[in-house]
């Protein structure tokens, strides 16, 4: 009799506490249409100050760029290739704030790799200038072009500004490398246009279907940011820009010439530009505007067991750009006489990568992949 | 069933699970499990879609039976990260199906033999309903711990994924939404096998069974398991009211002139029944003792995952890791760095990255790695941060330690760090 009690009672709880469900969501039925998700304005703000100026910032310099290139190959003399060479690294302290954006326009147009695959090959670059033959199709050729490949030509092809000043004037391949590097010019500068077009409301406005997209599901806009960030930040902000020239990926042993902008001995700087964009990103901070992004999020939710996941992340992208601060360049010198401060700067990058695969993404809540899970 | 496997295929799961991944996790025991390669892997496919369809319409149900049960358990055993409570569930009832007379009334068989069968012992039926009052108690059980209940962990995290939906999105952000979710589960999870035994609750229960499993569907990516859940409950109905609703296909069928079997009314009889007693019965002992285990170790059960699988214990944490690999040569002292994604899918490295006995046989995959590479000795060491339940991530395991000389066992890992 007891037992027939409980359960009755059990049943009666229980079809109460369902009728009660139900009859709460027709209640809040109509509030809820208008509430709009904490996520969607986080969008906004992100498309309109940081991506979109982003692409538009990066656009208008590869286009100072090449109008500089043409007074180059115009006129190359050393004035020209001073300006020519500001304006390049403009344009690659630019691309640096927009890098990690690798979804949506930029991932199915591959952005990053045709703009900055690196190291570059010189040697192929060489021979085609040799030859006058340049392929610049397919994913194999990739490493001949983009900024690294311009670092070479306007650094790297001779030893000092007079020597390289020769390849471009009095050398008998002259005329070929000048076709060369306003070929490099001009393939950054289409490209990047059709990624910044994509973006725009008069383009292919993709802003509208990111921001459309408010969910964590895996082809949600947090889902692929978050994504893409992070396994930017694994392979090319950790990997590429330092770990693979410590020698992390390559068993110990150092590859010092694999730094970004090897030639001209800029990477310690472009890296700070690329950390601190990720970083603007990150608070959704675009120029003198700081609106709504990650951070805010992330306070709002109040994220983290000790609710200040927003601050610790911040917090380490500082640290980040204060262990760069001690690199000295150029970096690919540090690496083979005075690894440590490099290293340094390696293991707070690598506390930055397990924040944002560990807690930041249980924050969140994004997917990785469609597969089923019972959440165990 | 025979829709779950061609929604695997269809969803592309073959390929990025079973083809694309260079290294599959063993079971422990299992390990002389491989992968059969790509014509293999779909051989096993088709086997698995015929033999459901043959269990499903009775058609050559025996045979059907025994090769669906070989075939799905052998497809879930060639890698643990792909392991699913659901489909654990599927192969101990795939295995108790060997055992039935389920294929002698309203089949395909029954036809073709010419008798059908109307009565079978209550045993059979018994053992299903016991399996099932053990999945739901169990993992009621499991949610008896002071995070989901005080805490409301991890739906508290979980939920708020859900508030762009339209109707309840805008509940998912409240606290006490994960509180009422995760109180509702438990008391549900407990009490249904009671009241699914009760044939006065019943049809509430079965009630309370539908609207549970269909919300979880819509809440979270559990695939088919809601349906099978749903589906199998309904063997604690009476006899009577599956016929009811039995009569009412065969009304169908008849129509067409598709199916008509001689209708006699007989109690399924075997010279084996005996043996098939004691092998339900030390099935039903196993399957009770197997959750138990994990209280054999010592430690959080959440962090260390001892004896946490087959035990019945979903949606119960939110877990999020990451593992960095230090390589050390120990002949010339060079040091590196190795990632599971260069090897893994992003299933298999998400799961690696949280499990404690998956790290360590990802170790000996990559110590096997290094030596075909001509790192004949090396040192490797796991980094391994984990974040449970959102909490501030820290190292899951001793990262001083070379795990290359560690071998796994069911004995307690000392190795892994206590919370």
């Amino acid at each position: 009799m007891c037992c027939k009690h409980i359960s009755s009672f059990g049943s009666m709880l229980m079809v109460t506490c369902l009728l009660g469900m139900l009859l709460s969501c027709v209640d809040n039925a109509e509030e809820k249409i208008e509430q709009t998700t904490a996520r969607r304005p986080v969008l906004e703000n992100l498309a309109s100050t940081v991506i979109i100026p982003g692409y538009e910032n990066l656009h208008s310099l590869l286009s100072k760029l090449d109008q500089s290139v043409k007074n180059f190959t115009a006129g190359p003399n050393a004035e020209n290739l001073t300006s020519l060479r500001g304006d390049f690294m403009d344009a690659y302290a630019a691309w640096q704030k927009v890098s990690f954006l690798e979804f949506g326009p930029a991932f199915s147009q591959t952005l990053r790799a045709e703009l900055n695959t690196f190291p570059t090959d010189n040697f192929s670059i060489d021979n085609a200038v040799q030859s006058g033959e340049f392929s610049f199709t397919g994913f194999s050729t990739q490493n001949r072009r983009g900024l690294p490949a311009m670092d070479y030509l306007l650094y790297g092809v001779a030893d000092s500004d007079e020597g390289i000043l020769e390849k471009y004037s009095t050398d008998s391949n002259a005329e070929n490398r000048k076709q060369y590097l306003l070929t490099v010019s001009q393939l950054m500068l289409t490209k990047v246009d059709l990624v910044y077009n994509q973006w725009l409301p008069t383009g292919g406005n993709y802003q509208e279907e990111f921001i459309q997209s408010d969910g964590t599901d895996v082809g949600s806009s947090f889902g692929e940011m978050v994504n893409s960030m992070s396994q930017y930040l694994e392979r090319f902000t950790r990997d590429a820009r330092i770990g693979i020239p410590l020698g992390k990926r390559s068993q110990g042993v150092i590859i010092p010439r694999n730094v970004e902008a090897y030639y001209s001995s800029q990477s310690i700087p472009l890296f700070q530009e690329h950390v601190s964009g990720m970083k603007d990103y990150y608070h959704g901070k675009g120029g003198s505007q700081d609106s709504k992004g990650f951070y805010e999020f992330l306070q709002e939710i109040k994220a983290g067991e000790d609710e200040r996941l927003a601050q610790r992340i911040s917090d380490q992208f500082d640290l980040i750009l204060s262990r760069l601060d001690q690199v000295p360049s150029p970096l690919a010198e540090t690496i083979r006489t005075n690894p440590a401060p490099a290293e340094a700067a390696h293991v707070e990058l690598q506390k930055l990568v397990i924040l944002f695969k560990t807690e930041f993404s249980s924050a969140l809540g994004v997917l990785i992949t469609y597969q089923d899970n019972d959440g165990d | 069933m025979f829709i779950s496997v061609i929604r695997f295929v269809l969803n592309g799961w073959i390929k990025t699970q079973y083809i694309d991944p260079e290294f599959h996790f063993s079971y422990y025991g299992f390990f002389w499990i491989s992968n059969p390669g790509e014509a293999g892997i779909y051989l096993l496919f088709t086997i698995m879609a015929l033999t459901s369809l043959g269990v499903t319409l009775g058609l050559f149900y025996r045979i059907s039976a025994v090769l669906f049960f070989i075939s799905f358990t052998y497809v879930e055993l060639i890698d643990v990260t792909n392991y699913l409570n659901h489909y654990y569930f599927v192969s101990l009832v795939a295995f108790l199906m060997i055992w039935m007379p389920a294929h002698l009334g309203f089949s395909f068989d029954s036809r073709r033999k010419g008798f059908s069968i109307t009565q079978i012992p209550y045993g059979y039926v018994l053992i299903i309903q016991l399996l099932l009052s053990m999945v739901y108690f169990y993992a009621g059980l499991a949610k008896l711990n002071p995070e989901w209940m005080l805490e409301a962990l991890p739906l508290r995290i979980w939920l708020p994924m859900y508030s762009h939906l339209p109707l309840v999105g805008g509940l998912m952000n409240e606290l006490w939404m994960a509180y009422a979710f995760s109180w509702f589960g438990a008391i549900y999870d407990l009490s249904i096998p009671f009241l699914l035994f009760y044939s006065r609750t019943r049809p509430y229960a079965f009630i309370a069974v539908v609207v549970f499993h269909i919300s979880t569907w819509l809440l979270f990516p559990i695939g088919m398991f809601p349906f099978i859940m749903i589906l199998a409950t309904t063997i604690f109905f009476s006899p009577k009211s599956h016929k009811k609703v039995l009569s009412h296909l065969k009304s169908i069928f008849s129509q067409k002139g598709f199916l008509n079997p001689i209708s006699r009314r007989t109690l399924y009889k075997t010279n084996y029944q005996k043996l098939i007693w004691s092998i339900f019965t030390v099935f039903l002992i196993v399957q009770m003792a197997l959750p138990l285990r994990a209280f054999l170790y010592p430690g959080k059960l959440f962090w260390t995952e001892q004896g946490y699988r087959f035990s019945w214990r979903v949606m119960l944490i939110e877990k999020a890791g990451y593992a960095i690999f230090h390589i050390k040569d120990k002949k010339t002292g060079r040091e590196w760095e190795d990632y599971a994604s260069d090897h893994l899918s992003a299933m298999q490295t998400k799961q690696m990255s949280t499990q404690p006995d998956l790290i360590l046989q990802f170790v000996h995959y990559l110590k096997q790695r290094w030596a075909d590479q001509g790192y004949e000795d090396v040192e490797i060491r796991a980094e391994v941060y984990v974040s449970l339940n959102g909490g501030v991530n820290r190292l899951l395991v001793d990262s001083n330690i070379d795990l290359t000389q560690i071998k796994d066992s069911f004995g307690h890992k000392t190795w892994i760090l206590p919370y």
